[in-house]
């Protein structure tokens, strides 16, 4: 096991992320994440204004990545060998889902963005929002969908 | 394609942790799951495979139909009750 794998497996069994992964928590946080994925593509929209503005954006993106990943209890991050079959089976289960839902998510927001011909800079922010929510839909959909530990003693 | 329905299965494992005081925590060291996994797997949220279940049937020294089971098991009380030959 590597030092990076240990420390992630530490972080997101500690008590802060206990907190995290109640179905609120985790829902506030998939909001939080496509908020934030909205405001780097916006950031990206108004580059002209200075590459502040993306590096602004970029910060409550990774924190809401981190936050993203205490909520899963890093089912996404860590190897396999460091989950067991349950959380091995619930991601596997979201790679598979998240997959349809963004290819038909891609179909239509091409479709869109083409019928608007969009300035070359606005196509670029609508691929990036595009790209964040493809990379990012089987996390967030795991954190909107997966059931309460109800009951833990 | 049929015939691939999956069987839901009911288990003890609430019960047998009860019975001799040991925590999910423990629990699921023993057997090498997360604690969340456990109380999945009581809540019957989740089908384990067939080597986690024989996992957790050799911790608490039964065999594995003694511990699941397709069919809802029979209330204890009863099991008691036909066991002194009462009911």
């Amino acid at each position: 096991m590597s030092n990076h794998q240990e420390r992630l497996y530490g972080q997101v069994n500690s008590r802060f992320a206990d907190h995290l992964q109640i179905r609120p928590a985790r829902r506030a946080v998939v909001l939080t994440m496509i908020a934030t994925i909205a405001g780097v593509a916006l950031a990206f929209l108004m580059l002209e204004k200075g590459f502040w503005m993306l590096a602004a954006a970029a910060v409550p993106l990774g924190v809401s990545m981190v936050l993203l990943n205490l909520s899963l209890r890093g089912i996404f991050e860590l190897r396999d060998d460091m989950l067991d079959e349950y959380q091995i089976s619930v991601r596997n289960n979201a790679y598979k889902t998240a997959y349809g839902l963004t290819l038909v998510f891609l179909v239509v927001v091409a479709t869109v963005a083409a019928g608007m011909e969009l300035q070359r800079q606005a196509a670029f922010a609508v691929a990036v929002f595009a790209f964040f929510m493809s990379a990012l839909a089987p996390r967030m959909l795991l954190a909107w969908n997966l059931e309460d530990d109800s009951g833990r003693q | 394609m049929g015939g691939n329905k999956e069987i839901e299965f009911y288990n003890r494992l609430k019960l047998l942790r009860a019975e001799r005081s040991i925590s999910r925590k423990e629990l699921a060291e023993a057997v090498g799951v997360h604690p969340q996994t456990i109380g999945y797997i009581e809540r019957r949220q989740y089908n384990l495979s067939l080597a986690l279940a024989f996992r957790l049937a050799a911790f608490f020294g039964l065999s594995l139909d003694a511990v699941f089971s397709p069919e809802p098991f029979e209330l204890l009380g009863n099991d008691v009750l036909s066991g002194h030959g009462v009911a």
